[in-house]
């Protein structure tokens, strides 16, 4: 009983990251469409289009259907679906002379169903051009393929999109790592805030211990999510303000790590870390959440994106995102507590050094 | 030292994670071959691997604690 009090939470955090890495690499992702031959068709013409879909039944699934949609009521059902392989489909569509808007150019998504894969959907995948325009017939013609008895996938898969694809998954490794830095940071900052209150010096080793490791998991989080930029947006560093306003908080905690060894006398340093350690954090809360938000960004959850909604992160997604972020601080937890214990010795080493 | 160690080996595990995946964005082939359950067996054993070092690690403080307090 008092072995699982002492380290319960190291056995909880292995079990949850072990499960991470074996749910979150291993589950596959849901049907999905990567690409199409053509990308625009006038109106009034007929399209003939090869549709490559992802984890995709086409060939196996004898009951294909696929629409050309411009929202949950004006579509297009394919004339023709010619299945080359599981993978790759042919779609023949006639688009009627008139569109339900008067825009001239008109995007429109790809929505496929059959009994396999059930339904899925490519959005703003085609663009529909036209020169002239009749609302009142288009609404007509575009209502003639409702887009019902859609079938549903009901297999725990992890959602398509269509930038991440199977990069996805790193959305269980990046993002719980700066969860974990900041629950780290901010444990950090209560240590601190008692320490002055209290002037008890093991409460500010354990704090620079949080500290040391919240740091680590900031880096690991910036790697992580450099990579993930590299295969999403094109480029390692995009200058995204999330990504500097995160770099410039690590490079305030890195400093004061450097800061604390640059002075003699442990108080001192323990005071003064103590005092820079709130301050830090302080500027921790609008450097990642509010700074961000005020602008543009490619970050999800930036320049008005909510995060973490239905478009974010699928049910499927929460079962696995949650026990990440809560295993990631638990593992932080625990390296912190070996940083710690390793401070103190080295701590209580140069005292006996220094009275020999 | 060990920090150090167990820190890059840390980063080596989170950089193995990151790279399948994103080879994976390129092409589906790396699912689809079954190649991804090799990568994903890698990472695990990589992390128990971690894991057990990190016990190591404390069952080693623990001993040096109590050399500290007998000598007290």
């Amino acid at each position: 009983m008092n072995f699982l009090k002492k380290h319960g939470y190291k056995l909880i955090g292995s079990l949850l990251i072990l499960y991470t890495l074996f749910v979150g690499l291993s589950t596959p992702l849901k049907p999905g469409i990567t690409y199409l031959s053509t990308n625009s068709i006038d109106q009034g013409q007929y399209l003939n289009v090869m549709i490559n879909g992802y984890n995709t039944h086409f060939k196996t699934a004898k009951d294909n259907r696929a629409w050309l949609k411009i929202d949950s009521v004006y579509a297009v059902e394919a004339l023709k679906l010619t299945p080359i392989s599981e993978t790759e489909i042919m779609a023949y569509f006639l688009l009627p002379n008139f569109a339900p808007d008067s825009a001239k150019i008109l995007p429109l998504g790809v929505l496929m169903d059959n009994s396999l894969d059930g339904h899925f959907e490519r959005p703003s995948a085609i663009f529909y051009k036209q020169n002239s325009h009749y609302i009142q017939q288009g609404k007509m013609l575009w209502t003639q393929w409702p887009m019902n008895n859609l079938h549903t996938n009901t297999t725990f898969n992890f959602p398509y999109r269509n930038i991440l694809q199977e990069s996805i998954r790193n959305t269980y490794y990046h993002v719980p790592m700066w969860f974990a830095m900041i629950a780290l940071f901010f444990y950090s900052m209560i240590l601190a805030i008692r320490f002055i209150r209290s002037n008890d010096e093991a409460l500010m080793i354990k704090s620079v211990a949080l500290i040391k490791v919240g740091f680590i998991f900031g880096v690991a989080g910036l790697l992580t999510g450099a990579l993930w930029a590299k295969y999403t947006w094109g480029q390692y560093w995009s200058f995204d303000v999330k990504q500097n306003m995160s770099a410039i908080a690590l490079m305030i905690y890195g400093s004061l790590l450097v800061l604390r060894n640059s002075i003699t006398d442990p108080h001192q340093a323990n005071k003064i870390s103590a005092a820079y350690n709130i301050f830090a954090f302080a500027a921790l809360i609008p450097l990642i959440f509010i700074i961000p938000r005020l602008t543009d960004s490619l970050h999800p959850g930036n320049g008005g994106n909510p995060a973490f909604g239905s478009g974010d992160l699928e049910n499927t997604m929460r079962m696995v995102f949650y026990p990440a972020v809560l295993g990631w601080i638990l593992l932080g937890l625990w390296m912190a507590e070996i940083t710690n214990r390793l401070d103190k010795i080295s701590q209580k080493m140069t005292i006996f050094l220094h009275n020999k | 030292m060990k920090m150090r160690i167990y820190f890059g080996l840390l980063f080596f595990c989170i950089s193995l994670i990151s790279n399948p995946i994103m080879a994976a964005t390129q092409d589906e082939f790396f699912r689809q071959s079954g190649k991804s359950n090799t990568v994903t067996g890698v990472i695990i054993i990589i992390f128990i691997c971690i894991i057990l070092f990190l016990v190591r690690l404390e069952n080693k403080i623990f001993k040096i604690e109590k050399q500290f307090k007998n000598e007290q």
